[in-house]
């Protein structure tokens, strides 16, 4: 017990000692107000870079038409893993982690169980990426820009490269139809309209057939390609405001 | 003169009041953190250094909010950070009992025969659990802390520190029979 408060008096003696010698001082009002700021900003800034490329992952598979593999079966679903920027998908993930974890330097962030934070966050990263790539037409505009070479460095690192090559093994993607004869189609790449070949049909599979299309129709095309022909294993029509 | 106001006349400049706050707390930290750390060693150096940070902090205090947890809330970083240093717990990044909600059931008062078993079971097993139950059971059986205390003091959904204790109590229960294996006959 005497030794509890001698111990004590020497705590207590030693911290005001420190504190009235000035080598122990208060932070200052605004220092907490400037930290809870920067806190702020700083949560803001990677909710909204994480939406952006949220926004971007989402046109990169609309400006590709990379959703038209879905339609093609297990192979195509195969080709649309293959087609997935996982980088970009890796990157989104990490930023909502980091997001989590500043978040939870607030009261309603660590109050709240993680689970349901976590799935906030998804939620709105995913809806407000969706809304600015399907309701709005920045994604197109910074397109065109990017092909006029007028936007500046990091943004034209993104649109620059947002039209991909499928992956190896894995068609043609998007192409102009030429002609139709005897069930082949002569296509040009819209990549590359120098390049002319042909597509050759499976027998009798639903997925890749000639039936509805006819000269000048923009498609998407899945399959084996050589140097002047491709096997298809599907085609898929694409609507109006993917034809760019 | 309630911690608050103490609080209150140092964030003006009264400095010495200060004193009053290092008198009130010493005791209940170092015992929280002997409880939670179960090493004694550099325990005194911690304490010291949390009414260090205490001080410096003070102005970020809301004098209309307690105090009690506040600094505890200081206290449980720098264990946290001490038992980093101990190298006796691996620093996990998810908690997997804050994942979901839980329940609270909160026990009104518990039983004082209830407290008392708990406390003597917590005097001769609360060594062999693992920190994170360690803690609780301290802040709650020991320091008489709420569930939304220790919540704001751990940091973690007040359902998650009901569970947790009610985890640790179990621990805590199987520990002490098998060290006393007449007990539980």
């Amino acid at each position: 017990m005497e030794h509890n408060q001698e111990h004590g008096t020497n705590m207590k003696d030693a911290i005001l000692r420190k504190i009235n010698a000035k080598e122990l001082s208060m932070h200052p009002r605004y220092y907490f107000a400037l930290r809870v700021a920067a806190l702020v900003a700083v949560s803001i800034g990677v909710l909204l870079v994480s939406v952006f490329i949220c926004n971007f992952l989402l046109f990169s598979i609309r400006v590709n038409s990379a959703d038209s593999y879905l339609y093609f079966g297990p192979r195509g679903w195969g080709a649309f893993l293959s087609f997935f920027p996982w980088d970009l998908f890796t990157i989104d993930v990490l930023l909502v982690g980091t997001l989590l974890w500043l978040l939870r330097q607030f009261k309603f962030g660590y109050k709240s169980p993680m689970l349901y934070i976590v799935l906030g966050l998804i939620l709105i990263t995913v809806a407000a990426g969706a809304f600015l790539d399907r309701a709005t037409d920045i994604n197109d505009r910074a397109l065109r820009a990017a092909d006029d070479d007028r936007l500046p460095g990091l943004l034209d690192m993104f649109y620059g490269t947002a039209r991909r090559m499928p992956p190896p093994g894995h068609g043609v993607c998007k192409c102009v139809i030429v002609s139709i004869q005897n069930g082949m189609l002569t296509l040009v790449d819209l990549r590359d309209a120098s390049t002319t070949f042909t597509a050759v049909m499976p027998q009798d599979d639903p997925r890749a057939t000639t039936s509805g299309l006819e000269p000048g129709d923009v498609i998407f095309v899945a399959g084996d390609r050589g140097s002047t022909t491709v096997h298809a294993f599907g085609i898929r029509k694409l609507p109006e405001e993917e034809t760019w | 003169m309630t911690d608050e106001d103490a609080a209150r006349l140092v964030q003006k400049g009264d400095r010495e009041r200060f004193g009053i706050l290092v008198e009130r707390y010493e005791e209940k930290l170092l015992r929280y953190g002997r409880k939670f750390l179960s090493r004694s060693e550099d325990i005194e150096d911690i304490v010291q250094e949390v009414f260090m940070s205490c001080y410096q902090n003070l102005q970020s205090f809301d004098t209309t909010q307690k105090f009690s947890p506040w600094i505890y809330r200081i206290a449980h970083n720098a264990f946290v950070n001490g038992l980093r240093k101990q190298k006796r717990s691996p620093l996990v990044f998810v908690d997997f009992d804050a994942l979901l909600a839980h329940p609270v059931y909160e026990d009104p008062v518990p039983l004082e025969r209830e407290q008392t078993e708990v406390k003597k079971m917590i005097e001769k097993c609360l060594d062999t659990l693992s920190p994170k139950y360690r803690e609780v059971l301290a802040l709650y059986y020991l320091e008489e802390l709420s569930y939304k205390e220790i919540s704001d003091i751990i940091q973690v959904p007040t359902g998650t520190v009901g569970i947790r204790i009610k985890r640790a109590k179990e621990a805590l229960k199987t520990a002490y029979e098998e060290l006393n294996p007449d007990h539980g006959a």
